[in-house]
C-alpha cells in the first residue's frame, strides 16, 4: 500500500470522526451543518482514494453524486433553518424537541 | 274466493308500506289509504264468510260418511315423507277440494269437521332430517280459512274499519278554526294498518310458525302504538315509551311459553300444522307417542305453555299488568287493542287448539281458574279507579277473564261469542271515552267530569248502550254472551263443585261489572258537572267520523247478541236460535266431540250443544256426566237482576254528581282497606316491581361487578401493561435530533463491530479448515458408493459418526461461503 493512500484514509477517518463529534456536540444548526459537510467530504475523500488506488471509475462518479446530494441538502436544510429562525428567533437544535414522546 | 285470502294481510301490509314511506307528504291521504284498505278487507271478509257458510251448509247436508275421512289414514300423517306419486294418489282417493296437481296437500278437504280451506302460498322452510333424526320438517307459508277464522276476519275488519274511520277524526285537532293533523299522522296509520295485517296473519295462519309471525306482529305493533307519544310522560312513573315496553316485555314472557309449546309439539308429533295436529290427535291413536293421549303429560305441558302465551297476549293473570298501561297510546289504539286485535289473540289460539285443551282436563281447570281469578281481580280493581280509560282497561281484563272462564269449562264457542260481542261494545266504550277525552282536552279523571249528557248527547247515547251491553242487560249483546258463559259454568258445576265456585265468582264479577260501568257512565255523563264552566261549555260531540262510528257500534252492541239466542231463553222461529254457535260448532266443539266419543263413550253424531261438560254425555259407567242443563231462563233473570242492582247502586252512590257518599264509604274504617286494595289494583305492579325489578337489579349488580372488575380488569390490564412499557421507552424519543444521531451512530458501530468479528472468524476458519474440508468431501462421496453395495464395512465403522458430524459442519460452512 502506498503511503499516500494510507494517509488519505487516515485523514478521511479523522475528518469523519470530527464530523460525527461535531454533529453530536454542536448546538448551533449551522455548525451542525458544517459538521455534516465534513462527514460527507470525508466519505468523498475515501471514495476518491479507493478509486485512484483500485483504478475504478465508479468511486469518482459516486463522489459527484454525493456532492450533488450535499448541495441539495444544504439548500433544503438552510431553507428550513431560516424558516425555523423566523419562528423561534434562534436555531439551537437541542431546543427543537417538539417531536418528543 | 277462499284462494284470495292472502289479500287480507297483503292489502294491509301494502297500506302500511305506503303510509310508512310516504310519511308527512301524504297528509290526510294517509288516513284514507288505511281506511280504504281496511274497508276493502271487510268486504273480502264478508265474501269469505258467506262462502264458508255456504260450504258448511252443503257439507252438512251431505251424508257425513260420503267422503272418507282422510284423518283416519295414518299415511297422511306422514305426508311430508310421501312421494309425489303417493300424494297424487291420496289426493284422488280423498277427493281433496282444492287440489293443486303439482303439490297436493292433505288437508285441502272441505269445511266439514272444521277442516276448512287450506291455502298454501309457498314452501317456507324445508328441512330434511331434523337434528339428525329421520324426520322431515316442511313448513308452508299457508293460510287456513274455516268458520273460526271467518268470524274473526269479519269482526276484526268491521270493528277495525270503524276504529280507523274514527281515528281520522281523532288524530286531528282544531286550533283557531283550522284543522291540524297530528304530527305523526301517517306514521300512526301505517302502524294501524300493520297491526291489522299482523292480526290477519295470526288469524289465518295454518300452522304455528305462520301464526307466530302474526302473534309477534301484533306484539310489535302494540309496542309501537302504545308508545306512539314516545316523548311524552304517561303517569308519574312511566313515560308512554315505557308503557309500550311494558306491553312488549310482558308479551315476550308469554311468547317463550308459546315457543316451548311449539317445540314440544314438533318433538312429539313431527308437524306444526294445526289441522294436521288436530287430525292426528283425534284420529291417529296408534301413531301418537305416549304423553299425547287423553290427559297425557306432554299434552298437558303443551297446553299449559300455550296458556302462558295466551295469558301474555290476552292480559290474564299473571301477565295482565301491561293492559291497564296500554292506554298510553291514542284512544283509537286502545279501542283496537282491547276490542278487535291483540287481546283476542290468546282466546283465539285457545279456541283454535280446543282439541288439545279438551285432551288436557288439568289445563282446562287451570284455564278456568286463571280466567275466573283475572275476571275478579280486574273487576275489583275497576271499582274505584278514577282514570276514564283505566276503568275501561280493567273492564277489558275482566271480560277477557270471562272468556278464559268459558274456555276453561270447554265452552269454546261461548268464549268466542263473548269475544265477538265484546269487540263491539268495548270498541264503542273506548271510542266514546276517546270522544269525551278529546272534547275535554285530554282530561281523563272521571271525578272531574259529569253532566256531559246534555253537551254530548250522541256520545252519551253510544256510551249508555255499550254500558248496558257490558253490564249484561237484556236485550243487549253482552247479556247473551255473558249469560251463555255463566250458564255453561253453572252447568259444568253440576258435576263439579269447583265450577260452582267459579260460577259464583262469575256472578259476583257480573255485579261488579254492572256497578263500575254504570259508575263511569254516571260520573261522566250524569249529575252535576265538576269541571270548570268554561271547559264544560266548550265540550261538544266529535266530528261526524267520530259520532257516526259511535252510533254504528252502539246499535251493533244492541243487535249482535241476537245472533246467538239460546233456545233455553227464547224460542225463535226456524233455525235462528244459536246461529253463531251452530256455525262455529264444527271447529270449536271438535275437541269436545272427540273427547265425548273416545273417553265417555258418546255415540251420537251431532255435537252436544255447548261443550262436553254441559252436553248430555254419559260416562262409561252409565252415569250422566254433567248432563244437567241448568235452569237457563232462571239464571238469565237472576243475572239481569244482578246487573240492574249494580247499575242502581252506582246511580244511588254517584247519581247526584256529588262525591260525598262515595268518599264517606272510602273513608269508612271497615271499607278503607278494601278500597285501597282496589285503588292500588291489588298492588300487583308493586309486587312485580319488588320481586322482579329488584331481583333483576340485584342480579344485574352482580353481572355489573363481574364486568367491571373481571372483564374490564383483563382488558384494561392489557392496556396498563403496554402503557408501562411505553412509559419506559418514550424517554428515548426526546425529540432531539442529535440524540437520534448518536443512537444511530452507536447502532452503526455495533453492526460494524459485529460484522468485523464475523469477518475475522470467517477468515480464521478459512485458513485452518482446508484439510477437514477435504475429509468431508471424501465422506460425502462414499455415501453413493455404499448404496451401490461396495465397501459396506466403512459405513459400519464407529469412526463414521464423527465424520458424518464433520460433514454436516463442512456443509454448513460451505453454505456460509
Amino acid at each position: 500500500m502506498e503511503p499516500v493512500f494510507e494517509a488519505n484514509l487516515i485523514l478521511s477517518t479523522l475528518l469523519f470522526t470530527i464530523g460525527i463529534l461535531g454533529v453530536m456536540w454542536k448546538r448551533n444548526a449551522i455548525s451542525l451543518f458544517m459538521s455534516v459537510e465534513l462527514m460527507l467530504n470525508a466519505a468523498n475523500l475515501a471514495f476518491v482514494s479507493f478509486a485512484f488506488q483500485l483504478g475504478l471509475l465508479s468511486g469518482g462518479i459516486l463522489v459527484l453524486f454525493i456532492m450533488a446530494v450535499a448541495a441539495a441538502e444544504a439548500g433544503v436544510g438552510l431553507a428550513i433553518f431560516i424558516a425555523l429562525f423566523r419562528v423561534r428567533r434562534h436555531i439551537r437544535v437541542d431546543e427543537q424537541d417538539l417531536l418528543h414522546g | 274466493m277462499i284462494d284470495l285470502v292472502w289479500l287480507f294481510p297483503a292489502i294491509m301490509a301494502l297500506a302500511a308500506l305506503i303510509n310508512g314511506l310516504g310519511c308527512r307528504k301524504l297528509g290526510k291521504t294517509a288516513g284514507y289509504i288505511s281506511v280504504a284498505a281496511m274497508a276493502a278487507t271487510f268486504f273480502l271478509a264478508a265474501g269469505i264468510f258467506f262462502e264458508v257458510r255456504e260450504a258448511a251448509n252443503q257439507t252438512a247436508q251431505q251424508a257425513p260418511t260420503a267422503v272418507q275421512d282422510p284423518g283416519n289414514d295414518p299415511e297422511l300423517h306422514r305426508w311430508n315423507n310421501l312421494t309425489d306419486a303417493q300424494r297424487l294418489q291420496k289426493a284422488e282417493q280423498y277427493a281433496f277440494v282444492r287440489t293443486d296437481p303439482e303439490n297436493p296437500r292433505p288437508w285441502d278437504t272441505s269445511v266439514r269437521g272444521g277442516m276448512g280451506g287450506h291455502v298454501p302460498l309457498w314452501t317456507w322452510m324445508e328441512i330434511d332430517g331434523v337434528l339428525g333424526t329421520d324426520r322431515n320438517l316442511t313448513i308452508d307459508f299457508a293460510l287456513h280459512v274455516d268458520q273460526l277464522a271467518a268470524i274473526f276476519l269479519l269482526f276484526v275488519s268491521f270493528v277495525g274499519t270503524l276504529v280507523f274511520i274514527y281515528a281520522t277524526g281523532y288524530m286531528r285537532e282544531k286550533h283557531n278554526g283550522h284543522v291540524e293533523l297530528d304530527p305523526g299522522y301517517a306514521r300512526f296509520f301505517s302502524y294501524l294498518a300493520l297491526f291489522a295485517a299482523s292480526m290477519y296473519i295470526l288469524v289465518l295462519g295454518a300452522n304455528f310458525p305462520v301464526m307466530f309471525i302474526g302473534w309477534e306482529g301484533v306484539g310489535l305493533c302494540s309496542y309501537l302504538l302504545i308508545g306512539y307519544f314516545f316523548d311524552k310522560p304517561f303517569n308519574e312513573k312511566l313515560s308512554c315509551a315505557d308503557a309500550g315496553k311494558k306491553a312488549f316485555i310482558a308479551n315476550r314472557v308469554g311468547d317463550f311459553g308459546l315457543l316451548l309449546a311449539m317445540f314440544l309439539v314438533f318433538w312429539g308429533l313431527g308437524t306444526l300444522d294445526f289441522q294436521h295436529i288436530i287430525s292426528m290427535l283425534t284420529n291417529g291413536g296408534e301413531v301418537l307417542p305416549a304423553g299425547f293421549a287423553f290427559n297425557g303429560t306432554i299434552i298437558t305441558a303443551v297446553t299449559l305453555l300455550l296458556l302462558l302465551g295466551a295469558t301474555g297476549k290476552s292480559a290474564q293473570i299473571p301477565l295482565f299488568t301491561w293492559l291497564p298501561d296500554a292506554m298510553a297510546g291514542p284512544t283509537p289504539v286502545s279501542a283496537l287493542i282491547h276490542a278487535a286485535t291483540m287481546v283476542t289473540a290468546g282466546v283465539y289460539m285457545l279456541a283454535r287448539l280446543n282439541v288439545l285443551y279438551m285432551m288436557a282436563p288439568v289445563t282446562l281447570v287451570v284455564v278456568a281458574f286463571v280466567g275466573g281469578a283475572t275476571a275478579f281481580v280486574a273487576a275489583y280493581a275497576a271499582l274505584t279507579q278514577r282514570g276514564f280509560k283505566k276503568i275501561l282497561a280493567y273492564s277489558t281484563v275482566s271480560q277477557l277473564g270471562f272468556m278464559f272462564l268459558a274456555m276453561g269449562v270447554g265452552a269454546f264457542a261461548a268464549g268466542i261469542f263473548h269475544v265477538f260481542t265484546h269487540a263491539f261494545f268495548k270498541a264503542c266504550l273506548f271510542l266514546a271515552a276517546g270522544a269525551v277525552i278529546h272534547a275535554l282536552h285530554h282530561e281523563e279523571d272521571v271525578f272531574k267530569m259529569g253532566g256531559l249528557r246534555k253537551k254530548m248527547p250522541k256520545t252519551w247515547f253510544a256510551y249508555l248502550f255499550a254500558t248496558l251491553a257490558i253490564a249484561g242487560v237484556f236485550p243487549f249483546a253482552g247479556f247473551f254472551s255473558k249469560d251463555e258463559i255463566l250458564y255453561m259454568v253453572h252447568s259444568a258445576g253440576m258435576g263439579n263443585p269447583v265450577f260452582t265456585f267459579l260460577w259464583a265468582v262469575g256472578m259476583l264479577v257480573a255485579l261488579f261489572t254492572a256497578f263500575y260501568m254504570a259508575r263511569s257512565l254516571v260520573l261522566v255523563f250524569h249529575g252535576r258537572t265538576r269541571m270548570s264552566e268554561e271547559k264544560f261549555n266548550h265540550a261538544h260531540d266529535g266530528v261526524f267520523s267520530m259520532t257516526g262510528v259511535l252510533i254504528v257500534l252502539a246499535v251493533a252492541s244492541l243487535l249482535v247478541g241476537f245472533l246467538n239466542v239460546p233456545s233455553g231463553i227464547m224460542q225463535l222461529p226456524g233455525n235462528l236460535n244459536a246461529m253463531f254457535h251452530n256455525f262455529l260448532e264444527p271447529v270449536t266443539d271438535r275437541g269436545a266431540l272427540h273427547i265425548a266419543q273416545t273417553v265417555w263413550g258418546y255415540t251420537g253424531e251431532a255435537v252436544p250443544y255447548g261443550a262436553v261438560v254441559v252436553g248430555e254425555v254419559t260416562t262409561q259407567d252409565g252415569q250422566l256426566y254433567a248432563g244437567y242443563h241448568g235452569p237457563e231462563l232462571l239464571l238469565a233473570v237472576v243475572s239481569v237482576l244482578i246487573a240492574l242492582a249494580g247499575i242502581g247502586l252506582a246511580f244511588y252512590l254517584y247519581g247526584s254528581g256529588e262525591l260525598t257518599a262515595s268518599e264517606k264509604l272510602a273513608r269508612n274504617p271497615v271499607l278503607k282497606p278494601l278500597w285501597s286494595v282496589s285503588w292500588s289494583a291489588w298492588k300487583w305492579d308493586d309486587f312485580y316491581e319488588a320481586v322482579f325489578e329488584r331481583g333483576a337489579m340485584i342480579f344485574y349488580g352482580a353481572v355489573l361487578w363481574v364486568d367491571k372488575y373481571v372483564v374490564d380488569g383483563i382488558v384494561l390490564g392489557c392496556g396498563r401493561v403496554s402503557q408501562a412499557f411505553a412509559a419506559g421507552f418514550r424517554r428515548l424519543q426526546n425529540g432531539q435530533v442529535q440524540v437520534y444521531g448518536l443512537l444511530m451512530f452507536v447502532g452503526v458501530c455495533i453492526f460494524v463491530v459485529y460484522f468485523a468479528i464475523g469477518l475475522v472468524t470467517f477468515l480464521a476458519d478459512a485458513v485452518t479448515s482446508p484439510a477437514e474440508g477435504e475429509a468431508a468431501t471424501e465422506q460425502t462421496e462414499s455415501a453413493p458408493a455404499a448404496a451401490a453395495g461396495e465397501e459396506v464395512s466403512i459405513n459400519l465403522d464407529p469412526s463414521d459418526e464423527s465424520a458424518v458430524f464433520e460433514t454436516a459442519e463442512a456443509t454448513r460452512t460451505g453454505a456460509g461461503q
